[in-house]
């Protein structure tokens, strides 16, 4: 057996190599069975793609590692401020607010120099960035805070755009009037699923929902039709133009739709991280935490579980159909096509990526998973096609190697790589 | 309605739930014998599918299809089967092996990595469309009709039946008589005393990953030549549905699965011929989750069976 | 005598916390060895480690000179060694038969079944029911049948007496007796240490994870200290 070690391996190449082979099906069987054509050319993107992008554009690469570097250092000397503040003699509460403020700072001054001096593209990609954050943010507070693994994501996100975009089209409802109704239906939604569902074990549950995102998609091509609902202007972010002095000091060329979106879009994610941050400093994150540590502990101290689950699961789903309101609006359609299963996947390979868990992992890994495909794409154009693939692999390597993310803590680390005897 | 209509809508029925059978025995197997769902056993079954045609067009192109239209059939399953085996194989071994003693997270998502991966491999390396089964090997079998008490049965399905059930007995009697197969059930029941006796269980798992992509692969096969055509994400419905039925019959359970499959074979027609094709997903999941309120432990849980 | 098991300073434990703090021991040819201990003492880890189900963390293990430490445990089994655990750990959804033939699955030796049912004869009568149905005398019977499958030269034995009726145990003890008759060495660990004792040459007393006294069997039923703790008198 062992002489034969070689051999085994290259035939199991092979056999792993197979589907790669593409075969040309435009020939015609009509005539007979033997035209089919044999193309290799698919091969292509394994032996040439691959290493010409990375041979061609080396310098890029060096470029892409240390922006993530960078990002993830930033974020680390955050925590560490936090750390040191924490061991301070200065009042917690009051370096807090101090700190926060300079956050806020810091932030405003960013968007006001992003609008006077970027780019429309580089806008939008910072308005979707901020959606893909928030709905991050909103499927970490499940699958990270209490760890329940949720595929059908998408599918909440769904319900919200959904909700906007049918009472847009009946009654002509606006974006901002759209939140409230959107997050009744999506919560409403997630409670509903969630009923049944949190009794199950978490690999049911990751299936359930599986089931669900799908059916969503599939209840709204039904029900409300597969063509795009379209939102008109009026009920999306306005733009904002003023002769003010002032205003035109600050914004030569004013606010207009897609800048007002970039500001509304930080705000919104502003906020989650907020409300988020005090409800997983609060006593209902810790008993999420326990919860996901080890449940029939939990149980045993006397948690609620089920209810406690049943929080996190309705909380992020009515994150997500927030999401999915603006996400609409910034879009200006919505087509039951835009919340598959990849979407699903690709939203929580963010969460995976940051770091499942921790604060501002979420935010690392939309980040990294969305901006460094779009800011590439022109250098490299097929990588946005490539993108769902070595987001697998992404998935697969982060849990044997580092289960925590990259901006995880300690304590996930431990959890996830625990031995269980 | 008329009620030939309606049990040639049945026959259909039982033929595809024949080759769900097929694929919710591997969700069954190793749930039994590793007490996880994996998730990729549903893109697996798409590779099959994949591989089954790309042997076929080999077989056609380089052989003249010398082998006849059932050597053919029989030589594409086999290969879909072998490829496939070696993806189940390759995908326990990278994907859940280094987490097995991790916590129940990581190794699921791990599952969805390997999922989305094997997808957008097949489609990056095949293609987005739809992909035909060669119609010269299929269509010979549509126009064989046979009658039997005045209902017409395409040959088709009766093949497709014959070979799945076929490959049931097979596999029940790899279970019970051969010493591996034993040893899979022992290493399903209690792994570290199956260690303890000298099985190897590492490797058994290996076995188990490889046994039931194969059956996934030939589904993927008989179903392609079924449906007329496969895409790169057909795994993933057809994932949930075989999953539904491994539920549906008791997870871990393997006459439960093969029940289960049939159950929802016969569901999803009845749903498409009485309210249109559309449907039929929404009465799965609908089913699905009714099963695990009501009944989570599925049809056949209570009975004490193997668990591979 | 020729020395076929030994331990050496082995350090094994799950996760962060480590149960055995260095052991050192050893089995010679044609011998029972017992180990005693309260609950919690490490016993059962001290066997699961030597059978590989558990990782070496330091020391090492020499079975017959080679070093075994940290192998897979099958080929621990194939070596020679081989364990009737804690709890008999029958298969229960197979037959006895099938439960029999699994612990032949590296010997091969299938030809044994007779030389097991002859020796336990009421596992013969149930050949053909499932395992879990067995009460618990047979089930242990069943449990060292199945070590016994695979010939080994050194038999682990952990608990056999747990939960079992006086008298059964009694013919247990027979029978371990019998089995080192027959020429294979026996590590057993009991907490029946008046039984343990009465059978074995030499033993051991282990303690949270270190041992703590090495001595014949005679000298430890005379030993005060044993007899303190553990025989109760």
């Amino acid at each position: 057996m062992k002489r034969f070690r070689p051999l085994l391996w290259l035939l199991w190449c092979l056999i792993i190599a197979a589907p790669l082979v593409f075969v040309g099906l435009e020939y015609e069987w009509g005539k007979g069975l033997w035209n089919a054509t044999l193309r290799t050319d698919r091969l292509r993107f394994l032996v040439s793609d691959i290493p010409a992008w990375v041979g061609g554009h080396w310098l890029d690469v060096i470029g892409v590692l240390v922006f993530l570097g960078a990002v993830v250092g930033f974020l680390k000397l955050w925590q560490l401020t936090a750390w040191v503040q924490w061991r301070g003699e200065v009042e917690t509460r009051t370096r807090g607010r101090v700190r926060q403020a300079g956050a806020m700072i810091v932030v405003i001054l960013i968007l006001t120099l992003s609008c006077r001096h970027l780019a429309d593209t580089q806008i939008e990609w910072g308005v979707m960035v901020c959606t893909y954050i928030l709905l991050a943010l909103g499927l970490n507070l499940i699958v990270g805070m209490t760890g329940l693994l949720v595929l059908g994501y998408a599918g909440f996100v769904a319900v919200g755009a959904y909700t906007f975009a049918v009472l847009h089209q009946q009654f002509g409802l606006s974006l901002w009037l759209a939140f409230l109704p959107a997050a009744l239906v999506g919560g409403l939604t997630g409670f509903l699923l969630g009923l049944p569902s949190l009794r199950l074990r978490g690999d049911y549950l990751a299936i359930v929902t599986l089931g669900f995102g799908e059916t969503v998609r599939f209840l709204i091509k039904n029900l409300v039709g597969e063509q795009s609902i379209i939102i008109s202007r009026p009920a999306r972010v306005p733009s904002l133009m003023s002769e003010n002095a002032a205003w035109r000091w600050l914004f030569p060329d004013g606010l207009t739709r897609l800048k007002t979106e970039l500001w509304v879009a930080v705000a919104l994610v502003v906020l989650s991280i907020w409300l988020i941050r005090n409800l997983t400093h609060s006593r209902i994150g810790r008993a999420w935490i326990a919860i996901r540590e080890d449940e029939t502990a939990a149980a045993a101290m006397g948690i609620p579980t089920v209810r406690l689950k049943l929080l996190a699961f309705t909380l992020s789903a009515i994150w997500a159909a927030v999401g999915g309101v603006f996400f609409v609006a910034h879009n200006t359609s919505a087509n039951p096509e835009m919340f598959g299963f990849g979407e699903s996947v690709l939203i929580l390979s963010m969460v995976v990526l940051g770091g499942m868990g921790s604060g501002p992992g979420p935010i690392v890994g939309a980040i990294v998973l969305y901006l460094l495909p779009e800011v590439l794409r022109e250098r490299f154009p097929v990588l946005i096609s490539y993108r769902p693939m070595i987001v697998g692999g992404l998935m697969v390597a982060m849990m044997i190697f580092r289960p925590q993310g990259l901006v995880g803590s300690l304590r996930r680390k431990i959890e996830l790589k625990e031995e269980q005897p | 309605m008329n009620g030939a209509v309606e049990l040639e809508t049945i026959i259909g029925g039982i033929s595809r739930g024949a080759i769900y059978a097929l694929i919710a025995l591997g969700y069954t197997m190793v749930y039994g014998i590793l007490g996880m769902i994996n998730f990729a056993h549903g893109e697996i079954y798409m590779v099959g599918s994949f591989a089954a045609i790309v042997t076929l067009a080999i077989l056609t192109t380089l052989t003249s299809a010398s082998f006849g239209l059932a050597g053919c059939l029989v030589l594409s399953m086999g290969a879909a089967m072998l490829v496939a085996a070696a993806f189940g194989f390759t995908n326990e071994r990278i994907a859940y092996r280094p987490l097995r003693r991790s916590h129940a997270l990581a190794p699921l998502i791990s599952a969805i990595g390997v999922s989305t991966f094997l997808q957008n491999f097949v489609m990056n390396a095949q293609t987005k469309d739809k992909v035909d089964f060669p119609r010269a090997f299929s269509d010979p079998l549509w126009e064989r009709k046979l009658e039997i008490v005045g209902v017409h049965v395409a040959l088709i399905q009766l093949i497709v039946l014959a070979m799945a059930v076929g490959l049931m007995v097979l596999l029940h009697l790899f279970i019970t008589r051969s010493r591996t197969g034993k040893a899979m059930r022992a290493c399903s029941q209690d792994k570290t005393m199956a260690a303890l006796v000298g099985i190897p269980v590492d490797r058994v798992i290996s076995l188990t990953f490889a046994v039931g992509s194969a059956l996934a692969a030939a589904a993927g096969m008989m179903f392609t030549m079924y449906n007329g055509q496969t895409r790169f994400d057909v795994g993933y419905t057809a994932g949930v549905t075989a999953f539904t039925a491994a539920v549906l019959g008791g997870i871990g359970n393997i006459p439960g699965a093969m029940l289960g499959g049939f159950v929802i074979g016969l569901v999803e027609d009845l749903t498409a011929y009485h309210l249109g094709a559309d449907w039929k997903y929404v009465a799965v999941f609908a089913l699905l989750i009714t099963v695990l309120i009501v009944r989570p432990r599925g049809l056949l849980g209570e009975r004490v069976a193997d668990k591979v | 005598m020729k020395t076929l098991l030994q331990l050496d300073d082995v350090h094994t434990g799950y996760g962060l916390t480590e149960i055995l703090h260095g052991v050192s021991l050893t089995v010679n040819d044609g011998e029972i060895v017992t180990v005693l201990g309260a609950n919690g003492a490490g016993k059962s880890t001290l066997l699961m480690t030597i059978c590989g189900v558990n990782p070496t963390r330091e020391g090492d293990i020499l079975f017959d000179g080679q070093s075994i430490a940290n192998r897979p445990a099958h080929e621990i089994v194939r070596a020679g060694i081989s364990q009737s655990p804690e709890g008999r750990r029958i298969f229960p959804r197979l037959t006895v038969r099938e439960n029999l033939e699994m612990g032949a699955y590296q010997s091969g030796r299938l030809d044994n079944l007779d030389r097991m049912f002859t020796f336990f004869p009421i596992l013969k009568e149930r050949q053909k029911q499932l395992g879990g149905t067995l009460s618990g005398g047979e089930q242990q019977m069943l449990a060292i049948a199945r070590a016994l499958m695979a010939c080994p030269r050194l038999l682990l034995l952990d608990e056999p007496s747990l939960g079992l009726a006086p008298l059964i145990v009694i013919k247990i003890f027979e029978i371990i007796r019998e089995i080192n008759q027959a020429g294979t060495a026996i590590l057993l660990v009991e907490q029946n240490a008046n039984m343990a004792l009465h059978i074995a040459h030499r033993g051991y007393v282990l303690e949270t994870g270190r041992i703590v006294l090495a001595d014949t069997a005679p000298n430890l039923v005379n030993n005060d200290q044993v007899k303190k703790s553990y025989l109760g008198a």
